[in-house]
């Protein structure tokens, strides 16, 4: 039932060193067997290969290393010619080799450090308004003005963050993909040329999000907020509320609940009024009315947020008010909106946004 | 006399439907070109405003330009505008800011649509890096050259 392969004599085999009996034994085997009978190809075919190749004489070197390490093996003494020889070969190649390996792993290590260090960002730079001088400073400091003193941030390549006096801000992290700064109290005035949301402004009540624009941004000692744009656009976020808020536009953040409806500075005060009551939960169905009654064509950036803030008993009235002063694009329906369709409410702003 | 009357009331109250059919040059801010696409990228600080043309049978067929009207120490000048485009396929262009920060602004955009047929031109004051939404005038036809005066001279 078991056969025992015969592929160890497969090598004496093809060099003819097998008695008669064990040469037929493996004559007989390999006929009956494809496994042995494939081992002993391929052994044939090495054999066939290595006796086409030709001859020659190793090189001295390759010998003397040979016989050196023999003789270490053999723990036998150095003879002195040898050991002279050695030496002086030793002396000229050793400390030569360590010098050139030493050098190829400085140079390594140099082009790695230089490439790492030209892809991270600078670290953050404050110059004292007042003074004039500019020191880097590490993430985890605070940057804080007090009485008439004034700062500016230098965000690396980004852009500029001017703090006003009175203002305490915490530089963060730095990576390739975040610069993050947070605002504890005060006023700081940002100025950004980035790709969106490489710079960010943690407050107590919401992060700011920079989508390629300049603002300015208060905390108050309470953690109540503050942010104006000035230029582009900028997101406030907070535990997945957003208020996204365009140029001439100003959003209040409160502790505990985020960012607020965000209003076009130009509207009446009677809406801004009725926006921040509405925010702070006073009066909700009055000043949603007032909201609606005040409301101009460019306040639907106002109505808008508003969609997804009221009660669901009121949410068709927003619509309507939004319907207006403009309709929904085609695929847009109310009901879709209604239903808060993350989809079309984005289609909707879209739209809306070229009357803003 | 009566008759004519009534035309004229007719007239009257179509006339503001007519104008929405006709062709014109919107502008809106640089978030009106939506904010997550790719060309969204483009807008740094420089994007003072986007615009598009509506009522055009194909929008990409719109040609678009314009130039920065400026009144700086009483002395008047026209400055070129480079508009970058950031969704062609619906005549969709950022103007970057390209004019100095002293002196009053209004940006003359000018628009030709093949089909149907029209020209119309919008006029844009501009407050420093922003533009003056209700001082813009939207116009169904070229602006004049009195319209324009008229307006730099109001910002002045």
């Amino acid at each position: 039932m078991f056969t025992r392969h015969v592929d160890d004599s497969l090598p004496r085999y093809c060099d003819g060193e097998l008695s008669t009996a064990d040469r037929q034994r493996v004559d007989a085997h390999v006929a009956a067997c494809e496994r042995c009978r494939l081992a002993l190809e391929e052994i044939q075919f090495s054999a066939s290969v290595v006796r086409q190749l030709k001859v020659i004489s190793a090189p001295p070197s390759v010998w003397n290393g040979i016989v050196e390490n023999a003789i270490v093996e053999a723990g036998l003494p150095w003879p002195e010619r040898s050991r002279r020889q050695t030496r002086r070969a030793r002396g000229r190649s050793y400390p030569l080799r360590w010098a050139v390996a030493c050098g190829l792993v400085l140079a390594a290590a140099a082009g790695v450090y230089l490439s790492i260090r030209a892809t991270m960002p600078r670290p953050w730079e404050v110059a004292g308004v007042n003074d004039g001088g500019t020191r880097r400073m590490a993430a985890g400091e605070w940057v804080d003005t007090g009485g008439g003193s004034a700062a500016r941030i230098i965000v690396g390549q980004l852009g500029t963050v001017d703090v006003a006096p009175q203002t305490r801000v915490r530089l963060g992290q730095v990576s390739p993909t975040e610069y993050r700064l947070k605002l504890d109290r005060g006023t700081i005035s940002a100025e950004i040329n980035a790709p969106p949301r490489l710079f960010i402004v943690d407050t107590p009540a919401s992060a700011v999000v920079d989508l390629g624009c300049a603002y300015t941004v208060t905390v108050a000692e309470n953690g109540a907020g503050e942010l104006r744009m000035t230029k582009g656009w900028s997101s406030l976020e907070w535990k997945g509320r957003e208020s996204l808020v365009p140029a001439g536009a100003m959003c209040r953040t409160r502790p505990g609940s985020g960012p607020g409806t965000p209003y076009f500075e130009d509207a009446s005060a009677a809406l801004k009024r009725a926006v921040d009551d509405f925010d702070e939960s006073k009066n909700r169905s009055e000043a949603l009315d007032v909201i609606l009654g005040e409301a101009r064509v460019r306040d639907t950036l106002t109505l808008w947020h508003l969609l997804s803030r009221v009660d669901v008993s009121d949410r068709a009235r927003v619509y309507e008010r939004i319907a207006q002063f403009e309709a929904p694009p085609v695929g847009v329906t109310r009901d879709r909106i209604l239903a808060l369709d993350a989809d079309a409410l984005r289609r909707w702003r879209e739209e809306l946004a070229w009357k803003w | 006399m009566s008759r004519l009357i009534a035309w004229l009331v007719v007239l009257m109250l179509a006339a503001p439907a007519i104008a929405g059919t006709k062709f014109r040059l919107e502008i809106g801010p640089p978030i009106a070109a939506g904010t997550g696409t790719p060309a969204t990228k483009q807008f740094k600080n420089k994007v003072v405003l986007v615009v598009r043309p509506q009522v055009c049978d194909n929008p990409s067929t719109v040609q678009i330009t314009g130039t920065a009207e400026g009144l700086v120490n009483g002395m008047r000048q026209s400055l070129p505008l480079e508009l970058t485009p950031v969704n062609p396929a619906q005549g969709i262009y950022a103007v970057q800011r390209q004019w100095p920060e002293n002196g009053h602004w209004v940006l003359q955009l000018n628009g030709t649509c093949p089909n149907p047929k029209a020209a119309a031109s919008t006029l844009v004051p501009m407050d420093g890096f922003t533009f003056i939404r209700n001082k813009t005038q939207v116009l169904r036809e070229p602006a004049t050259r009195q319209q324009l005066e008229a307006l730099l001279k109001e910002l002045s």
